[in-house]
């Protein structure tokens, strides 16, 4: 009886929750197509706010916008920041904010926006691809036209190129990604110049034009001089560190044991000569990029336990002094020193070009794209489509104004900064990002300002205008010795084509990880082995998954406008 | 007067002792270590110098942790979850229990079945999202942490099995006296069952006062949040690093991290070693059925 009657109410449950699953899609879609059209033939001429490019946004009655906020725990949300006033007096737009820890920002926001109570404004997505299917994000492409500073950003930096990457099967995007005018310098190595210097290494010559090879003979130098067991330790497993080098060989590696992906990806690469994709983890370049870190490996010059351990055990023997190298960004070098973390007080640290290669002397950091926003269908769906065009020009005015960027990263002229001969100077009590190292203020702790939700994209000034000197120092060698890399076009696969392909790439990689490693270890043989790892990066359906991306790019080349 | 042990007892007590003294050292050495490094300074612990005993000695990270406001704002939080969802909970567990042990009740074949079912499978997150924020409106409201996950099957099942073991007899002189059967549960019932209320107040405590999943999912606004969920995001925010954005600041430090962490299990590790044996007590509470 008993099981009789829970056999009963599971498919009544399962047949009610299909049947409201189905329900659901079908009436989002009809909605998205409708608004759609008649928003390109409305919301003109709706003129109870101002607007436009490089003019302030202001509404004449105050408005409030729901928006989820990514809480850091190095400066947690504050009610009282200057930010929101700031934000309020300029546009009379305050914000009603589902505040989330940043750890697991992804985890609420998947719940939100699967459960369609998403707010309006979802900002900080990194990968805006698993929302698409729920039928509760906008696709914001057919919306762009909207907002003025934002097509002047895609106009005078010429962003076409980079915004394909964001494009889905549909030909649409649905996230307004932050947009920088170039490249930053990314991550590096940071080297103990002191030892350096005295191994004989000079660095600054060096550095303009080197190699990979070039590099390691400058590090068996210090491992001569300093006679010491490795010179390099690295942190991220290692992963971080290949993948700056793989752009110099043109092939894709790094992806840490804790499944942060670095460069691997899925191991293709466009060959824009015949205008197709390739498989390049079984070419000979992978082989050779595989010999050089071997090489590395075997002669003692990187820590035998580089591949394994953690983040913080890497850090520690380069503070101690045991490791010279540790690859890194330029924000974790302004922190170490400006809370004095080397126990040598001796020590110098430097931040050096990214060494080249085969491929010759590209840029390792890709895009100058940044995270974006995504913005949920409620927001259509609750203000209609005036109040939504509205609230878009209010996002267009606070996200790629130059007004609006500089106000979120530097704050309030004459409060938190000035401006002398055009540049933005920070008051000097106020300390942001290695800039004021004595300012008893912070910009971001106590003010809001140079936060990760709002202040990222911008022109190459403002972009100089948050580092230090030494930092621009660092970013002018990157740009004066390092070509742009072309980047991939996208695959525009749709759902299924999705779904398939990532059946063949997760175990592929996950292979190719694991070989990596074993080959750069010696556990494998580069000579022996080499064949047998070939043949099963084939079985494993490397040569499937290339056909279908090349499949799926002549059905879309299209829509790339190739 | 001299006991004489024999040479295979002493060797006994001596694997004995060597054996105890290690699971004592894996179990204690974690806390340790975090002492060690709330007291340290932050160059030492960043060198990873720091193994038993504080390096370079400060105590200026405790004064920091404690200089915030939002410290003690979460931390009465906890407490108001802690004492409310205890409350609650118990009360819950209690008026549910008490109609399941008594077999006589025909539907309890069902509703005991239907209970047990929730310990094995669960709606998943959205699902559960939807129920209590959309559905019960319970979003960004202090009783989505007390309400939804009030009564936990596992407790339900002791506190059953205990009431079972009640001597049906004193129920019914009760009746037969001219008591209802709310008079029974309340005057006879619930004074009878002072020790299992005790460990259930134990499990839920304990169990609220490190909760931070629920908090994290149904509430928007940081002024409601527990103690605990604040400390999560300290501890995940430095084993997490954002890649590649641009304006983040640098890490928080592994000492601040140390001392909140020592701060909020304080309470619990004080109050734990005098109610212990409630723990392993009420495990077995019940289990045998008289």
């Amino acid at each position: 009886m008993t099981k009789k009657m829970v056999a009963v109410l599971l498919t009544v449950s399962m047949v009610t929750g299909l049947m409201g699953c189905g329900a659901s899609s079908k009436n989002t879609l009809a909605d998205q197509t409708s608004d759609t059209q008649e928003g390109s033939t409305q919301a003109q001429g709706n003129e109870e706010y101002t607007f436009g490019a490089d003019k302030t946004f202001y509404s004449d009655e105050p408005v409030s916008y729901s928006m989820l906020f990514s809480d850091h725990e190095n400066y947690p949300y504050k009610e009282d920041w200057l930010l929101w006033q700031a934000i309020e007096e300029k546009t009379n737009v305050t914000f009603d904010l589902t505040l989330v820890a940043r750890t697991d920002y992804e985890d609420k926001k998947s719940a939100l926006v699967n459960s369609g109570s998403a707010p309006y404004i979802i900002p900080k997505t990194y990968d805006e691809a698993p929302y698409v299917a729920s039928g509760q994000i906008v696709p914001i492409s057919d919306w762009v036209q909207y907002m003025p500073n934002y097509q002047k950003c895609v106009q005078d930096w010429g962003m076409e190129e980079d915004l394909k990457q964001k494009l889905k099967d549909d030909g649409k995007y649905y996230v307004l990604p932050g947009m920088w005018e170039s490249q930053g310098g990314g991550y590096s190595m940071i080297i103990r110049k002191d030892i350096f210097d005295a191994a004989g290494v000079d660095v600054e010559t060096l550095e303009k034009n080197w190699t990979w090879e070039e590099f390691y003979d400058a590090l068996k130098q210090v491992k001569e001089y300093t006679g010491a067991p490795y010179v390099w330790s690295d942190q991220y497993q290692g992963s971080c560190a290949l993948n700056l080098a793989a752009v110099e060989y043109g092939v894709k590696a790094g992806r840490s044991s804790d499944g942060g992906d670095w460069g691997l990806q899925n191991a293709v690469k466009f060959d824009w000569d015949k205008m197709e994709f390739s498989f390049v983890d079984t070419s000979d370049k992978f082989k050779e990029f595989l010999s050089f870190f071997h090489k590395m490996y075997t002669e003692g010059i990187v820590d035998s336990e580089t591949y394994t351990q953690d983040i913080d055990a890497a850090r520690e023997k380069f503070f101690r002094g045991e490791s010279y190298v540790l690859t890194a960004n330029y924000q974790q070098l302004s922190d170490m020193i400006k809370n004095e973390k080397m126990q040598d007080e001796n020590a110098s640290l430097y931040m050096v070009t990214p060494p080249g290669g085969p491929m010759g002397n590209l840029r390792t950091e890709l895009s100058r794209l940044e995270n974006g926003i995504m913005i949920s269908q409620n927001a259509l769906d609750e203000l209609g489509e005036e109040g939504f065009i509205k609230m878009l020009r209010f996002v267009d005015w606070l996200w790629y104004s130059n007004e609006g960027q500089t106000l979120s990263l530097w704050g309030v002229e004459g409060t938190t900064y000035t401006v002398e001969d055009s540049k933005i100077v920070l008051n000097p009590d106020i300390y942001f990002n290695g800039i004021n190292p004595d300012g008893t203020k912070k910009l971001n702790i106590d003010y809001g300002f140079g936060g990760g939700v709002f202040a990222y994209g911008g022109t190459e000034e403002l972009r100089a205008s948050k580092m230090t000197e030494e930092e621009k120092n660092f970013t002018e060698r990157v740009n004066n010795n390092r070509e742009p890399q072309k980047i991939d076009p996208p695959i525009l696969a749709n759902e299924d084509e999705t779904e398939e392909m990532e059946l063949i790439r997760v175990p592929l990689t996950d292979y190719i990880n694991t070989m990596t490693l074993s080959f750069i270890t010696g556990t494998a043989d580069l000579d022996a082995d080499w064949d047998e790892y070939v043949k099963n990066c084939e079985s494993k359906g490397s040569t499937k998954y290339i056909e279908k991306a090349n499949e799926i790019f002549s059905k879309t080349k299209s829509i790339l406008g190739y | 007067m001299k006991i004489k042990v024999s040479k295979s007892r002493q060797i006994f007590l001596i694997t004995n002792f060597l054996i105890m003294f290690m699971v004592v050292f894996v179990t204690l050495y974690p806390f340790v270590y975090l002492i060690a490094q709330s007291f340290s300074s932050d160059k030492a612990v960043a060198a990873g110098l720091v193994s038993f005993y504080p390096i370079e000695f400060t105590i200026t990270t405790y004064k920091y942790v404690l200089s915030k406001v939002e410290f003690y704002r979460y931390y009465a939080n906890t407490i108001f979850y802690g004492i409310m969802g205890t409350l609650i909970s118990v009360a819950g567990t209690a008026i549910l229990a008490y109609p399941l042990s008594k077999s006589r009740l025909r539907l309890n074949k069902f509703f005991i079945p239907f209970c047990i079912f929730t310990m094995y499978f669960s709606g998943g997150m959205i699902p559960n999202y939807i129920l209590v924020a959309k559905w019960l409106n319970l979003r960004d409201s202090m009783w989505s942490i007390l309400l939804p996950g009030a009564i936990s099957t596992f407790n339900l099942l002791l506190m059953k099995s205990f009431f079972s073991g009640l001597p049906e007899e004193l129920e019914e002189a009760a009746a037969i006296d001219g008591m209802g059967v709310y008079s029974i549960f309340a005057k006879i019932i619930i004074p009878l069952s002072k020790p299992i209320i005790a460990t259930m107040c134990l499990f839920y405590l304990v169990g609220l006062w490190n909760e931070w999943f629920a908090p994290f999912i149904y509430l928007d606004s940081k002024d409601k949040w527990p103690v605990a969920l604040w400390v999560r995001q300290l501890v995940e925010g430095a084993n997490n690093v954002e890649m590649g954005s641009g304006a983040e600041e640098s890490q928080i430090t592994t000492t601040i991290k140390s001392a909140t962490m020592v701060l909020t299990s304080l309470p619990i590790i004080c109050v734990y070693p005098f109610v212990q044996k409630y723990f392993v007590q009420g495990m077995t509470m019940g289990a045998v059925k008289g």
